[in-house]
């Protein structure tokens, strides 16, 4: 155990606890874009900055980045300096994601107002935190990644083509804070990168329930737990109501 | 001591009952459809109550990367929705269809016995839904299982 | 137009095999491989990609980043030489953008392309760390210091590979 200080609360927790988290523990709120509690940290939108004293020395640091692996660190989560850091990056947001309802909010909580000097540029929602590619990765099919860098850096399958390894799990969308990835689903047919996946239809109601790369996926990935082809084909639902009626009286009396 | 949701399918009324304190209970609506324990209604007046059965080898809680679903010490498999990243993979490998994705919470829904104190129990008018010690209720399932198999027979042998 | 090993199965196309044997299967090297593909092929074809990938077990939209990041690799053939035009403050304030100008003229190309003969290709650099010889032009390893748009159409004529 490590004990630390955050805005003058001491706290203890296991050595090599993100800052974040224990800044959090101590009661404190700090805002973030990037952080996802299922997904590695990236330290990616710099909204999570805190004060860092640390051996006579003070420093900004990504708080979700940075681990306490000794005794007494200080952090301060609410000075002025850490707000002009937080600040300014939530008004470069404003500046070219104006349009994201998550950034507005974000900037109405912290009290950013846009940057006059700065006029809004593109009406763009990816705000390059990589939420999608950690989402993508965890998952097992990493079929998407940044390319280019600088202002010009975007996320992409690679080569800029459909996606080839995507299952269509949609994963990536749900975790995407500013709602930049869009897809759509007709027609037994679902749209995401570039990419056309096939539903599969449940075996009794008819309805579009996975994509069949999807249930491969799972399939490859889980051999031991695989249903059996015929049980995949039913949607949740209708397994859940086969199971329901594999249980009543009624198929005993039948058996 | 671990605990689980006995259900007896022939005390179901399909009042739906459970659905509504499940749904109240979690979700702060009287909506079944985002209830995690579901009445089936089949022909004949029969009905069952179908939730979450917390697999002992769980697939749910195998294919998640994330660590969103786990089994806390009461051999519970909870979800922390914080965690959860939408990829859905857990609804397509549980076998009995007890796990369900919402869009709108951005996470799936599925029974934690609501920390030891379930609801659908607590409304139920029929115990048709108990929560009882595990090896009660595997004594019972046996005697409720042999008392099935004893019907059956008879209705053959008549 | 620029010869191109896009299929890298042309005889003439240098040995991806080759090059890939030369780095151990960590993604660690993944820079290193590129870096060879590039100086071989004069650029990134998108099937070495698919290669690197696998050799190294990485991921092929993070060997795409890689590649897509660096601005020494290239995803379109790049000329047999590159003209590096410097654009710091030192070479800018003695007049690079009137060399800059006059090689865009010369090669009939923007920055960033290549001529149709596959000759040269033309880039700009932010800066050489070689102020003392403002306004800087290098081509290839060759600097040429104290540039002036007169002298641009004789440089060009002593680099260009005639042989080819």
């Amino acid at each position: 155990m490590k004990t630390l200080s955050v805005d003058g609360k001491t706290v203890s927790v296991e050595s090599g606890t993100m800052l974040y988290d224990a800044a959090v523990l101590a009661g404190a709120s700090i805002p973030t874009l990037c952080r996802h509690e299922g997904l590695p940290h990236e330290g990616a939108c710099r909204v999570c900055m805190v004060e860092l004293h640390r051996r006579g020395t003070v420093r900004l640091v990504a708080s979700c980045m940075f681990p306490v692996n000794e005794e007494g660190l200080e952090v301060r989560t609410d000075t002025e300096r850490v707000r002009a850091a937080r600040n300014f990056v939530i008004r470069l947001l404003l500046r070219r994601n104006g349009d994201s309802a998550a950034i507005r909010r974000l900037a109405a909580e912290e009290n950013v107002l846009p940057d006059g000097r700065l006029p809004a540029l593109e009406k763009e929602l990816c705000i390059r935190c990589g939420r999608c590619i950690r989402a993508c990765s965890a998952n097992g099919t990493d079929a998407l990644g940044f390319a280019l860098r600088g202002w010009d850096r975007k996320t992409t399958p690679p080569f800029g083509e459909a996606a080839a390894t995507c299952v269509g799990c949609l994963a990536c969308a749900e975790v995407c804070p500013t709602g930049h990835i869009s897809w759509e689903e007709k027609d037994g047919h679902r749209r995401i990168w570039g990419r056309d996946f096939a539903l599969v239809c449940c075996e009794h109601c008819g309805e579009p329930f996975a994509t069949e790369e999807q249930l491969a996926f799972l399939r490859a990935g889980h051999p031991s737990d695989a249903l059996s082809p015929e049980e995949e084909r039913f949607c949740p639902r209708c397994r859940r109501i086969r199971a329901g009626q594999s249980f009543t009286l009624e198929e005993v009396k039948d058996r | 001591m671990e605990k689980v949701l006995l259900v007896t399918p022939e005390r179901c009324i399909s009042c739906g009952s459970c659905e509504l304190a499940c749904s109240f209970c979690k979700e702060g609506e009287f909506r079944p459809a985002v209830s995690r324990i579901a009445v089936h209604r089949f022909d004949k007046g029969q009905n069952i109550p179908m939730t979450c059965f917390q697999c002992e080898d769980a697939a749910c809680v195998k294919v998640c990367k994330t660590g969103a679903l786990s089994r806390n010490a009461e051999g519970v498999v909870q979800v922390d929705r914080e965690k959860c990243i939408g990829c859905r993979m857990c609804v397509m490998a549980c076998p009995f269809g007890n796990i369900v994705y919402h869009r709108p919470n951005r996470s799936v829904l599925k029974c934690d016995q609501c920390e030891g104190d379930p609801q659908c129990t607590a409304f139920c008018p029929t115990k048709a839904i108990e929560y009882l010690p595990a090896e009660t209720v595997n004594l019972q399932r046996k005697r409720n299982f042999a008392a099935k198999m004893a019907a059956a027979l008879g209705e053959v042998t008549e | 137009m620029p010869r191109s090993c896009d299929t890298l199965s042309a005889p003439s196309c240098p040995d991806l095999d080759a090059i890939l044997a030369r780095h151990p299967a960590h993604p660690r090297y993944l820079l290193a491989a590129l870096q060879d593909i590039q100086a071989a092929f004069r650029h990134i074809p998108r099937e070495a990609m698919v290669r690197v990938a696998a050799h190294m077990g990485i991921p092929e939209s993070r060997v795409y980043g890689v590649a897509t990041f660096y601005k020494a690799l290239s995803l379109v053939p790049k000329g047999r030489k590159t003209v590096k035009v410097c654009m710091g403050t030192a070479c800018h304030l003695r007049g690079a953008p009137g060399v800059l100008e006059a090689l865009e003229n010369a090669l009939g190309i923007a920055p960033g392309d290549t001529t149709e003969d596959g000759a040269f290709s033309l880039e700009t650099v932010n800066c050489l760390g070689a102020c003392a010889l403002a306004p800087v032009v290098m081509v290839e390893d060759t600097p040429y210091g104290a540039m002036t748009p007169a002298r641009v159409a004789s440089m060009l004529e002593k680099e260009r590979d005639h042989a080819v």
